[in-house]
């Protein structure tokens, strides 16, 4: 033990630096979150207990039992190896850019834009979506206890108090947040799982689905139902032990949402949910009592609000991240002095989540339906980005395992075959405007970049935020701070052969 | 390491499991490589199969005893590896950490010679200690003095020094004037490493002001402070006279 303890003798008798190197994430709320606030991100982002209703209405028209039983575990197991690739990122740095941070690690600035933009445009998709779809059937709820909702005005009343709801909770504070979506989210899952459960609500097992393609559909409802597991990735500046709990939540929430969804096709096949699965698509129509329809819809506006929730929350933090890169205006990585969340990016990703889930429910623009798929093709790019930044990244730090790019080979080629299916089916529908979009997306990034290279090309180097180490994190005396290409101080190896640098704490 | 056989869950003669040993071991390699050491090499050089190196050196930076360069590659010892001095083992890191006991006759002549309360404070084990206080002076509220680190000028000494033991909650506000925004206090501390001294005015108590100069041993490592305390507005922390009184005799009261 001898280099290691002189080191530690060492370290009491070096001085503090005069201008210590600090983190660039420094103005968020750091080290607040636990791990089951974490957890409740990531859970809460999924909206698992509305997909427990959603999925099994998939499985019935599409599968057998056996069929839709093998079809989850597979797309359960695709989820994990995403999981796993992103584990390797998360174990190594704790980001606020999630996995636009992780693909900069791996594949650079072009890469890393593309899935910015996919990211973005994934997160506010599906929180505009979950935000109709809750607020829908909080409008069912509240008809069904007396309360009409009526006409433009009245949708637009409940939407906004919704949204400003939304915005209040987050903007309060990162750990109020996460406990709200906590106990919104446990609420939602108790109602769905007493429903399906309930002695009294089965039915007769139900007959099995012929309708083609069977396996795709089930393959893609299950994967996109998954997906969102990932979003405790933009709070590693913000988690209490950051490299540990945001992996685990990682790994951790593709399997609990997949062992629920399993819970949820052993109650549809064995009849039980045959009554909410039936309330879920007619309401009360289908014969099922009043107030387990109005059950039902309070659960199922809970889970979505709360996914639509969680998924803001994630994306003021991606672009806060942004910001402070300087991609963004400055003013989005404005941090609020008490609160600590970055208020004015969470008021405008509010405000434009509210804008689209209200602009859906009132029948403007394109249907949620076509929503959903620019939304699903930019998830499957982003997976698929940060499967292969996560192999190179290991040879880059050269810390490179074979399960780990067996995992990433298998996402990489996964994911190219179903985003390929994806815009193929589209085509194959002529739905042409979406599969333009979703190009165009994609192009976005790579024209973003080039823009900023000629524009402004010292932006590019500040791509890749993440939260450094500080002096207060290193042994005095045992670390080398040097400026890098924008001046910051940051912690560095030490040079090899002659050193001009000061050795600071 | 690498050529032991496996199914063994403790070292012969050992009581550690095997993995705190490899832990250990990794530890002193990034000792020895020096700052910016790779996952490979520390491998290399501790005997460690590569996946299980990687594991542990994830684990170890994830718990701070460890921290990664900025470009993620190499490793560098992190702070809480000083935990690791407080064991059995008398080190010379613990040797270092030596409890200060001031000379007695030379605070009664430092005293005299002031008008404001002299007290002497250890910083034995990270904490504040007052272990001389002025019998002619009344302290009230001295407990506010030794655990709040981020109020007292003692308490901002030690942190100058020692900025982790800030800790991560909330600072807490003991009247109007303590500092408690983090950015103002990391400035706060950096104007004390500067100045070699740290005031308090009204900040652990109204009406109370405070300078602090450091007490070093002979390696230079901080072990306590000289603290002149007295009412706010009779006490001035910005007299250059008073500070260079109590440096003088701050390196007399070490010996």
């Amino acid at each position: 033990m001898s280099a290691l303890a002189e080191a530690i003798a060492r370290s009491f008798a070096v001085p503090e630096p005069a201008r210590p190197a600090v983190s660039p994430l420094r103005a968020l709320g750091r080290r607040r979150l636990g791990g089951l606030e974490v957890l409740a991100q990531s859970v809460g982002t999924t909206g698992c207990a509305a997909s427990m209703v959603l999925l099994p209405t998939v499985l019935l028209r599409y599968g057998t039992p056996r069929s839709s039983v093998l079809t989850l575990l597979g797309a359960v197991l695709m989820c994990y190896l995403i999981a796993v690739c992103i584990a390797q990122f998360t174990r190594r740095q704790a980001a606020a850019g999630g996995l636009y941070s992780f693909v900069f690690q791996g594949l650079g600035t072009r890469a890393a834009l593309t899935s910015g933009v996919a990211l973005l445009v994934k997160y506010l998709g599906s929180a505009s979506a979950t935000l109709y779809s809750g607020g829908q059937a909080l409008i069912l709820a509240l008809g069904a206890v007396g309360v009409a909702v009526h006409g433009v005005l009245g949708t637009l009343t409940v939407y906004l108090a919704v949204a400003a709801v939304a915005a209040a909770v987050l903007v309060r504070g990162v750990r109020f947040a996460a406990l709200v979506m906590l106990a919104v989210e446990a609420c939602s899952l108790l109602f769905i799982v007493v429903l399906m459960v309930l002695p009294g609500a089965a039915g007769p097992p139900p007959t099995p689905g012929t309708a083609p393609h069977g396996v795709l559909h089930i393959a893609l409802a299950a994967i996109f139902a998954l997906a969102g597991f990932e979003s405790a990735t933009f709070f590693g500046a913000e988690a209490r032990r950051p490299l540990l709990s945001i992996t685990r939540t990682v790994l951790l929430t593709p399997l609990i949402c997949g062992g629920l969804f399993l819970f949820a096709t052993w109650a549809a096949w064995t009849g039980r949910s045959a009554t909410v699965l039936a309330a879920a698509t007619q309401g009360t129509a289908s014969g099922a009592p009043g107030s387990l329809v109005l059950a039902l819809n309070i659960g199922l506006a809970c889970s979505w609000l709360a996914s639509a929730t969680a998924s803001s929350h994630a994306a003021s933090r991606l672009v806060y991240s942004m910001a402070v890169e300087r991609l963004l205006p400055r003013c989005c990585a404005a941090v609020h002095a008490r609160f600590r969340t970055p208020h004015l990016s969470l008021l405008g990703i509010v405000a434009v989540v509210a804008a689209a889930g209200t602009a859906l429910a009132l029948g403007l623009g394109p249907s949620r339906e076509q929503l959903l798929q620019v939304v699903r093709a930019m998830v499957v790019t982003a997976y698929v980005l940060v499967a292969v930044a996560s192999v190179r990244f290991l040879y880059r730090i050269r810390e490179q395992t074979r399960g780990v790019a067996l995992a990433g080979l298998l996402v990489g080629v996964a994911g190219v075959v179903l985003l390929g299916s994806l815009v193929v089916v589209q085509l194959w529908e002529a739905d042409q405007p979406v599969s333009a979009v979703i190009v165009g997306l994609l192009a976005a990034g790579l024209l973003w970049r080039s823009v900023l290279r000629r524009r402004r090309p010292a932006t590019l180097r500040r791509v890749g935020v993440f939260d450094a180490a500080e002096p207060v994190d290193v042994l005095p005396g045992a670390g080398v701070f040097a400026p890098d290409a924008n001046g910051a101080l940051v912690l560095v190896g030490k040079p090899r052969g002659g050193s001009t640098e000061r050795r600071v704490g | 390491m690498a050529a032991r056989t496996r199914g063994v869950g403790r070292e012969p003669g050992g009581h550690e499991p095997k993995a705190v040993q490899k832990a250990f071991l990794l530890l002193e390699s990034v000792a020895r490589l020096g700052s910016g050491a790779s996952a490979r090499e520390l491998s290399r050089l501790s005997g460690i199969p590569p996946a299980t190196a990687y594991r542990l050196l994830n684990l170890l930076v994830a718990d701070g005893f460890l921290v990664r360069t900025s470009d993620l590659s190499g490793f560098a010892l992190g702070r809480r590896t000083r935990e690791l001095a407080g064991g059995a083992d008398a080190t010379e890191a613990a040797e270092a950490r030596g409890d200060f006991r001031p000379v007695p006759a030379i605070v009664e002549e430092l005293r005299a010679q002031v008008r404001f309360g002299i007290y002497a404070v250890s910083y034995t084990g990270d904490q504040v200690r007052l272990v001389d206080r002025d019998p002619d002076h009344e302290l009230i509220s001295e407990n506010a003095l030794v655990t709040h680190l981020h109020a007292s000028a003692a308490g901002k000494l030690l942190l100058a020094q020692r900025p982790e033991l800030a800790g991560t909650r909330p600072l807490r506000p003991l009247t109007a004037r303590t500092i408690v925004e983090p950015e103002l206090l990391a400035a706060e501390l950096t104007a004390v490493r500067e100045a070699g001294v740290a005031r308090e005015v009204d900040e652990t108590r109204l009406g109370r002001s405070a300078l602090a100069v450091p007490v070093r041993n002979s390696r230079g490592g901080l072990v306590g402070c000289l603290v002149a305390i007295g009412r706010t507005g009779r006490i001035r922390v910005d007299d250059g006279h008073l500070a260079d009184l109590l440096h003088r005799y701050a390196r007399r009261a070490a010996d």
